[in-house]
């Protein structure tokens, strides 16, 4: 990860060359629009990875706060908010959130946070599902206005491609300068030894607190352009499967670097196309992706990646990588 | 001060005068360990208090207290295990920086000129113990010799009044225990105060201005090195006695 982290601006740059040659490629053709879902999902596992990868904390209530990102959007455009300022108010919300949430979930570790963080999820979508006199309900709220900047109306599948992708890319290299960054070398020292963090006069919870609330104001974000981008929400897009599959997105695109989750994100718009022809036992597979992905691959595909590339160029072995998720690199 | 019902601790009192090497010697169990993990607040006392400076700092929190400038290294090291040498050392000095989250997501041109000049401190922490050639080294990849030493580096990163050093020659051989005990010898001349606990009685010898003796959670003797080496009681708590049950 140093290796690479050291030189961030070239992959940086090759993300943007991408970004741009996928549209000259892809340009009227309906993958376009599977790319702008992949942009939105790639904000919301940028959230993830760093919450994961940087920090060792796991959230299964991330669709929650995808979700509470674009109700918010949604009711305050619906009511005459400019779409930008509701993308403000969808970030401050689902970072209060999760500030909010962080607290109690200082005391839980590993799979006993995650499943605190699945309960959050599960009460969010009875609030979606049963307050309706807001939100309308199981039956969603449509007609959400196009997102606007200025003067400026987001239309048409193009349009949205260059917003979303902008703002994942944004999002992507604020995680990589927070990866290397005073606060995000304490986080990952947190992740390995609080008591020794705290010896170095870290404040050990606040900052597992503002890591959270970070990692749930991005699933805000990408859930606020969401709400834009399709003009019709409904409470069960946010549910625990969703909330699984973002992890999944996270765990398989690699916690390892913030660039994992643009691998997650595509692999999450992938999947959905490979599976198909499982229909209802799409969830099944999904579960043992997940098994097959903790087992043999902890960093991921963009583990996975950095390995050969160090084996192939030499220098350092990819150790500091496997480390990072506890685990042994026991397949790759 | 009471742990987990047993007084593991009880009416230890001695004073660490500035600018000196002061030592804190007794058998296993004597409660070493517990009166350094009282200092930095990971174990509250059941009662009795902790001055540091001018300060009662009796439960804070432990990153206060390092805030304060107490600084300390654990006799199993602890180190970042997913962190370079070099990223190890910077974190050290998280006491004396302030860049937050903000600052580090936009990489503000302040966080990056901080950042530069912790590395550059952090380089300087390598070079005092020895360890700059192997700044981008796996901080676990490390022999347990150099590991020690590194956590040293991290310590003195914080810029420390006080240090505390839990048995830093432990699992070292011979001539990494002379490099050590010239490190600790240089530190007061650095402005460091040092809280040092050592079974290495030579090394112990060799550095320390003055001995606190703790046996079964009670100070017996206090002196300096020659004092304390021809203490009876001393003596008796570390050859052991027929009489003690």
């Amino acid at each position: 990860m140093k290796a690479r982290l050291d030189r961030p601006q070239i992959l940086l740059g090759l993300l943007a060359l991408a970004i741009i040659g996928a549209f000259l490629l892809l340009h009227g053709n309906y993958l376009i629009s599977a790319l702008v879902l992949a942009a939105i999902y790639a904000i919301v596992i940028t959230g993830l990875v760093l919450l994961t990868g940087l920090n060792g904390q796991y959230s299964l209530g991330h669709a929650a706060f995808f979700g509470i990102g674009a109700y918010t959007s949604a009711l305050l455009t619906i009511a005459g908010v400019p779409p930008l300022l509701a993308s403000a108010a969808a970030i401050a919300i689902t970072g209060a959130f999760g500030a909010i949430i962080g607290v109690p979930l200082l005391r839980l570790r590993g799979y006993y946070l995650a499943v605190a963080t699945l309960a959050f999820q599960l009460i969010m979508l009875s609030v979606l599902n049963g307050w309706r006199q807001v939100t309308l309900g199981p039956s969603g709220m449509a007609n959400i206005p196009p997102y606007a900047i200025g003067r400026w109306v987001v239309r048409g599948e193009s349009a949205y491609y260059w917003l979303t992708w902008i703002v994942a890319f944004l999002c992507i290299w604020g995680g990589v300068n927070l990866w290397r960054s005073r606060i995000g070398q304490a986080l990952l020292a947190i992740k390995s030894d609080e008591a020794a963090a705290a010896a170095m006069g870290i404040n050990v919870s606040a900052l597992k607190v503002q890591i959270f609330a970070l990692s749930a104001a991005l699933a805000g974000l990408g859930g606020s352009l969401y709400a834009h981008y399709v003009t019709f929400i409904s409470p069960e897009r946010f549910g625990p499967i969703a909330s699984f599959e973002l992890l999944l997105g996270a765990l398989l695109g690699g916690v390892g670097t913030p660039f994992g989750a643009i691998l997650g994100a595509l692999l999450l718009i992938a999947l959905p196309e490979v599976v198909a022809p499982l229909r209802d036992y799409k969830v099944m597979v999904y579960g043992i992706v997940f098994i097959l992905v903790s087992l043999y691959l902890p960093l991921g595909i963009a583990g996975l990646i950095q390995g050969t590339y160090v084996r192939l160029c030499g220098g350092r072995r990819p150790g500091a990588l496997a480390a990072q998720t506890g685990k042994t690199e026991a397949g790759a | 001060m009471a742990f987990a019902g047993l007084v593991a601790l009880s009416n230890v009192s001695f004073r660490v005068p500035a600018g000196r090497i002061h030592g804190l010697i007794g058998p296993n169990g004597a409660g070493k360990t517990t009166l350094f993990n009282v200092i930095t607040a990971i174990i509250p006392p059941s009662s009795g208090s902790v001055l540091f400076e001018t300060r009662d700092i009796t439960g804070a929190s432990p990153h206060r207290v390092a805030r304060l400038g107490i600084a300390r290294t654990f006799q199993n090291v602890r180190l970042f295990r997913n962190q370079t040498v070099l990223e190890n050392v910077m974190v050290g000095t998280f006491r004396h920086t302030g860049a937050g989250m903000m600052s580090g997501l936009l990489r503000l041109p302040r966080a990056v000129a901080e950042q530069r000049r912790t590395e550059t401190e952090a380089v300087e922490c390598l070079d005092f113990v020895g360890l700059s050639d192997l700044i981008d080294r796996d901080a676990e990849a490390l022999p347990f010799g150099q590991q020690r030493l590194l956590e040293l580096a991290r310590a003195l990163a914080l810029r420390p009044k006080l240090l505390l050093l839990d048995e830093p020659a432990a699992g070292l051989n011979h001539r990494e225990t002379e490099k050590v005990g010239e490190l600790i010898r240089s530190l007061p001349a650095r402005g460091i105060t040092v809280l040092l606990v050592e079974h290495n009685m030579a090394l112990m010898m060799s550095v320390a201005d003055a001995i606190v003796v703790l046996n079964y959670g009670v100070k017996i003797a206090e002196g300096t090195a020659d004092e304390i080496a021809a203490n009876g009681e001393v003596i008796r708590a570390y050859l052991g006695d027929e009489d003690i049950g």
